[in-house]
């Protein structure tokens, strides 16, 4: 096991862990602010994906077309979340969490309905020439991967300590009775959380896109690998979302090494099992899933 | 309620078949017919594969509407059953009074095995534990050579249990209709029993239910169990009735549509998931070369079930059924039916 090798696979895993921490990032925020445990986060990345592929092959600019992509999936989950789970009462969280695997079923079926069985690809932000680091190979869309998750984190950071509504939605998910009898509108801040993971979830599938393609049978896959870097990480934790994100990516790019290439995808589900029943507070710590 | 109630609990008086008895005896008569009036065996195919998956579903009933444990991975164990079965008739070369039994143990086995640890979680956190293991079977299934993968497995034993030959097409259709009613007034028994009120304790009130003196974690092991166990028992029929699989029928997408077929019934309600699992084991034969739209559907029913009908299609009739009563009977006050009977 040279230093070549855990370059090669270290950044791979990074820049997969990325995509995943940032999914799992607004999978949480959501789940915090709203008490929404969103099963369409993987189809909002698909969605995403697709949009931006096909501003850009319509000949927009790569940045116009990620840009009114986000804003669009933004969009549609704001009304999405107003015509269904915004109606279904906050007491009753299994019914609004079976809402959302709901519109991820009929989301996956007009993802495929809309843009085909066929696998699409953003051309790589910067080329396809890989990138030399100590010997190992790097493609540089992993790089703007990991720069792209970086920014969103700190634009996130920003958002959360120096915006009124931030502090708003981060008063929400601690005690929602408390905040809505400081005036802070507690309906509106679940939406607002909602659009917020979704266009998180658009920027993950953006990014991602030049690297696996995008195809729309993706998504549910990717809600799983959300939800198991939440686990992993610590459930209902920013921290932990993106901890448990680095953490499974780099588990999956190790074990594609390791392992035979069809056994390793079976190394997130066994995450999740295993951390939900032996250390449901996950690595960095959080409440326990209930 | 029906006939059965009489063999299970003979204190009750003799009377009158009920109107709901008359009704439920009519539609099992109207089941056992329909070979006997659909000839076009597209439609005997969909209506064989309803009874199969409504095997699966019965058993999620129990798990998931009274013991409130929801699976989502229930596919995986529809494969165990498709697989040992299938399997034990190729490889050993026994008969299907062998290996369908065989693969019921194997089911109940590996489900009561997975159970007491599993079942220790609750809500989302149980829902995401047995998404997560339905897709490590589904792994297994796909990377064995023994399994065939995703190639699958052909060449597999028509059902022909012994001396009893279903393989024409009437004969499957009867056969699996069998069994479906035969899993039916087990689980109707025990939804009625002791061990069906334990279950609604524990889903309803678990500590509540621990205290009155209910080994809970027994319990759910075995109704978990039991479950899986009817799985298999249907993952079996299928394999025989097919006589091919492939890893690809037992993944994600069955697990979620077995649960669908159990809210759109009405969670709690056996002729409701059955009416259920009809329709919706049926939709693809209505959409034609549209089948990328019956997701659509399934999807949306799944939001409109759970934003406006709670208790699904078992719901919705009893709603119509109490407002036919108050239309039809107006001075008299409504007898409200005991939650039993539900």
């Amino acid at each position: 096991m040279d230093l070549q090798f855990l370059i090669q696979n270290g950044v791979t895993g990074i820049a997969n862990g990325a995509v995943y921490a940032l999914i799992a990032l607004g999978f949480t925020l959501t789940y915090n602010a709203s008490r929404v445990a969103n099963f369409a986060q993987g189809q909002f990345v698909v969605l995403g994906g697709l949009i931006a592929i096909t501003l850009v092959e319509a000949g927009a600019p790569l940045l116009v077309g990620a840009a009114a992509s986000v804003i669009a999936v933004s969009v549609i989950a704001g009304v999405v979340y107003l015509a269904t789970i915004g109606r279904v009462p906050e007491s009753d969280p299994f019914r609004r969490i079976m809402v959302t695997l709901g519109i991820a079923l009929a989301a996956e079926a007009a993802l495929q309905i809309i843009w085909g069985t066929e696998a699409r690809r953003l051309p790589p932000f910067t080329g396809d020439q890989p990138v030399d680091l100590f010997g190992a190979a790097i493609a540089p869309q992993a790089l703007w991967v990991i720069a792209g998750a970086i920014v969103a984190m700190i634009v996130l950071n920003w958002f959360f300590r120096g915006t009124r509504t931030g502090q708003a939605m981060l008063a929400v998910s601690e005690d929602r009775e408390g905040a809505g009898l400081l005036g802070i509108r507690v309906a509106w801040m679940s939406v607002l959380a909602f659009v917020l993971g979704a266009g998180l979830a658009a920027v993950a599938g953006v990014m991602v896109s030049p690297i696996s393609s995008t195809v729309y049978f993706h998504g549910l896959p990717l809600t799983v690998a959300a939800f198991a870097a939440a686990v992993v990480g610590g459930f209902g934790n920013p921290v932990g979302a993106v901890v448990g994100g680095l953490a499974l990516g780099l588990l999956q790019a190790f074990s594609v090494a390791w392992l035979p290439s069809g056994i390793s995808d079976a190394a997130p589900f066994a995450a999740l099992i295993a951390f939900l029943i032996l250390r449901p507070r996950g690595l960095v710590g959080s409440r326990v899933l209930t | 309620m029906g006939w059965w109630d009489r063999v299970s609990s003979p204190s009750r008086r003799t009377r009158r078949l009920p109107p709901r008895a008359l009704l439920g005896v009519a539609v099992v008569l109207t089941a056992l017919a329909i070979p006997l009036f659909v000839g076009d065996r597209f439609w005997l195919n969909l209506l064989t594969l309803s009874w199969i998956n409504l095997v699966a579903v019965l058993g999620l009933v129990l798990l998931f509407g009274h013991a409130n444990q929801i699976s989502f991975g229930h596919a995986a164990f529809v494969g165990i059953g498709a697989y040992v079965s299938g399997l034990a008739t190729m490889e050993l070369g026994v008969s299907l009074l062998v290996s369908v039994p065989l693969a019921m143990a194997v089911g109940w086995v590996v489900g009561y095995a997975l159970a007491r640890p599993v079942l220790r979680l609750h809500g989302l956190a149980l829902a995401m534990a047995t998404l997560a293991l339905g897709e490590l079977f589904f792994i297994v299934f796909r990377e064995l050579s023994i399994t065939g993968g995703a190639n699958g497995l052909p060449g597999i034993s028509p059902l022909v249990f012994g001396p009893l030959d279903l393989t024409a097409p009437e004969g499957a259709y009867w056969g699996t209709l069998a069994v479906a009613l035969a899993t039916a007034v087990l689980c109707h028994n025990v939804i009625r029993s002791r061990v069906g009120r334990c279950l609604r304790a524990i889903g309803s009130a678990p500590t509540a239910a621990t205290v009155s003196g209910i080994d809970a974690a027994s319990y759910k092991a075995a109704i978990f169990a039991f479950s899986t166990s009817l799985a298999a028992l249907s993952g079996a029929l299928y394999a025989h009735y097919v006589t091919f699989i492939s890893s690809d029928s037992f993944g994600l997408p069955l697990s979620i549509l077995l649960v669908i077929m159990v809210v759109v019934g009405g969670v709690r309600s056996l002729w409701g998931a059955a009416a259920a699992t009809v329709g919706l084991t049926i939709l693809p034969g209505y959409l034609g070369g549209y089948g990328e739209y019956s997701g659509l559907i399934y999807g949306a029913l799944l939001v409109l079930v759970f934003m406006y009908l709670s208790g699904g299609v078992a719901g919705l009739v009893e709603t119509v059924n109490q407002e036919l009563t108050r239309l039809s009977v107006p001075k008299r006050p409504q007898r409200s039916t005991p939650a039993e009977t539900r």
